[in-house]
């Protein structure tokens, strides 16, 4: 059983890579870019999209249980998950 | 932000011809792979996943993280597209290459300087619509300068011809006028110390 909570982390962690990476690649849009429609919609595309996700996630997130255990065999294991041949 | 009204280093009475940056298709592959890879974590999704609670928060998790990072790839590419850009000016052209996240150069040509431009479409597709390559030959160090996969080539290459035959004029005049002024003054400084050496005693 793996608490819920060392994947909370490894997701923090992704999540800072991921805005540090944006932030940076967005300053360079704002810095470099040509003052143009465009150039506006792509960078709003992306943080809107970046801000549905990750409030999105985290809305879901807020309704479990973290201290909880996540059983990797149990899953792998279920029937479901079996190749039909 | 880059203004064009405002261009770098701008010359007096310089004025904007034109903004070329390679022809969209050019991203075309890449917005496909883009959409691709969307896609592909659906090929191992099942409908038994979502039975399984903690399953479902994880896929959630790193699905949407997945998808966050394949977007911003996609910015970051488009964003290499966009901020490569040749302008044509009255005077010069202007060279942006963005190269990945961090590498940019820029470099200018003065068109009176311009001694050979050639337009090349090769291929089906650039045919078809209508983009190539137009490379600007200078007497300079730099021997080219290539707009690439620029739409409409030819009539870029003409264009820039025709600025650079007016320019070299204008330049020309203006050579022209202060080597007349340069000569007149030396002239003028001859005559003087002629005159000088005349009134010594």
């Amino acid at each position: 059983m793996i608490p819920f909570i060392y994947f909370l982390i490894a997701w923090l962690v992704l999540l800072l890579l991921f805005l540090a990476a944006a932030t940076v690649s967005i300053l360079q849009m704002m810095r470099y870019g040509l003052a143009h429609p465009l150039t506006h919609a792509s960078t709003a595309f992306l943080v809107l999209l970046t801000a549905v996700v990750v409030l999105g996630t985290l809305g879901y997130l807020s309704g479990l249980d973290l201290k909880a255990g996540f059983d990797l065999n149990g899953l792998f294991s279920a029937p479901s998950l079996t190749p039909t041949l | 932000m880059f203004h064009l009204d405002k261009l770098p280093g701008a010359l007096p009475d310089e004025k904007l011809i034109g903004l070329y940056r390679r022809h969209p298709i050019t991203i075309f592959g890449l917005i496909l792979t883009f959409f691709f890879v969307l896609v592909l974590p659906l090929g191992i999704f099942r409908t038994d996943y979502l039975a399984n609670q903690q399953f479902m928060a994880l896929l959630i998790m790193f699905g949407g993280l997945f998808f966050l990072f394949v977007v911003m790839f996609l910015y970051q590419q488009f964003l290499d597209y966009w901020l490569d850009m040749w302008i044509v000016t009255t005077q010069r052209i202007i060279n942006i290459e963005q190269n990945g996240l961090f590498g940019r150069t820029t470099s200018e040509l003065r068109l009176y300087r311009i001694q050979d431009v050639t337009a090349k479409v090769a291929g089906f597709v650039q045919s078809m619509l209508d983009f190539g390559m137009v490379y600007v030959q200078t007497a300079g160090e730099k021997e080219y300068f290539n707009f690439e996969d620029v739409p409409h080539p030819n009539l870029i290459s003409k264009q820039i011809l025709e600025l650079a035959e007016l320019d070299r004029k204008e330049h020309l005049e203006a050579a022209l006028e202060e080597a007349a002024e340069e000569t007149s003054a030396a002239s003028k400084e001859a005559a003087r110390e002629k005159m000088a050496r005349h009134i010594e005693p």
